[in-house]
């Protein structure tokens, strides 16, 4: 049984990152269709977040530093869907902002599913606390 | 119980890449942009995601 299941695992994350090569093939180019990508992403990242912590690779409070920040960014798209809406310049920024800080999460989160569990956390933004913070 | 689990949570995610990706190509065949209709099932999708994360967060010790 878990021979099928690890098998099965193999061939969906196949599939996944097949599909995301088909995503960046369509080269998304226009406002919204960047806007999809950056959702999807987002998506990508707060499944993968689940996955990770479900399999012990993260912490409950790796898990909530990084929804955290996510959250950010979700407000960054949010807003840059609204300018984009109102015609305003900012929209354009706000994006590429929210797209930036994006892709480093996705990173961060990637190599986290890859690396032992005892590996340094790159993001500063996702450190873990320290045993004296923890006491506290 | 974990190994099933896991492979939903990765059918879920390929589930998701897929859909954008036709979303995509249907903008692009109907030579159109996305719409805020469509926009609006990706945010859905999205905000799901992060509903199972904060759930997962609020099951553990």
């Amino acid at each position: 049984m878990r021979k099928v299941c690890g098998l099965a695992a193999i061939v969906v994350a196949l599939g996944f990152a097949s599909a995301c090569s088909m995503l960046d093939q369509l080269k998304p180019k226009s406002f919204n269709e960047r806007l999809v990508l950056a959702y999807t992403t987002l998506n990508y990242v707060w499944t993968s977040a689940e996955v990770l912590l479900k399999s012990g690779k993260i912490t409950k409070v790796d898990a909530q530093n990084l929804l955290e920040q996510t959250d950010k960014i979700r407000i960054d798209l949010d807003l840059a869907r609204e300018f984009n809406r109102l015609k305003r310049p900012e929209a354009e920024d706000k994006l590429s902002q929210a797209i930036t800080t994006l892709e480093a999460v996705k990173d961060y989160l990637d190599k986290r599913g890859k690396a032992p569990e005892d590996a340094p956390i790159l993001s500063p933004h996702l450190e873990r606390p320290t045993p004296e913070e923890k006491a506290k | 119980m974990n190994e099933t689990l896991l492979i939903e949570l990765m059918i879920e995610l390929l589930k998701q890449a897929n859909a954008a990706t036709l979303l995509l190509q249907k903008a692009k065949t109907e030579q159109r942009d996305v719409t805020d209709d469509e926009l609006d099932q990706v945010v859905g999708a999205a905000d799901a995601a992060r509903q199972r994360l904060v759930d997962r967060i609020n099951r553990m010790p």
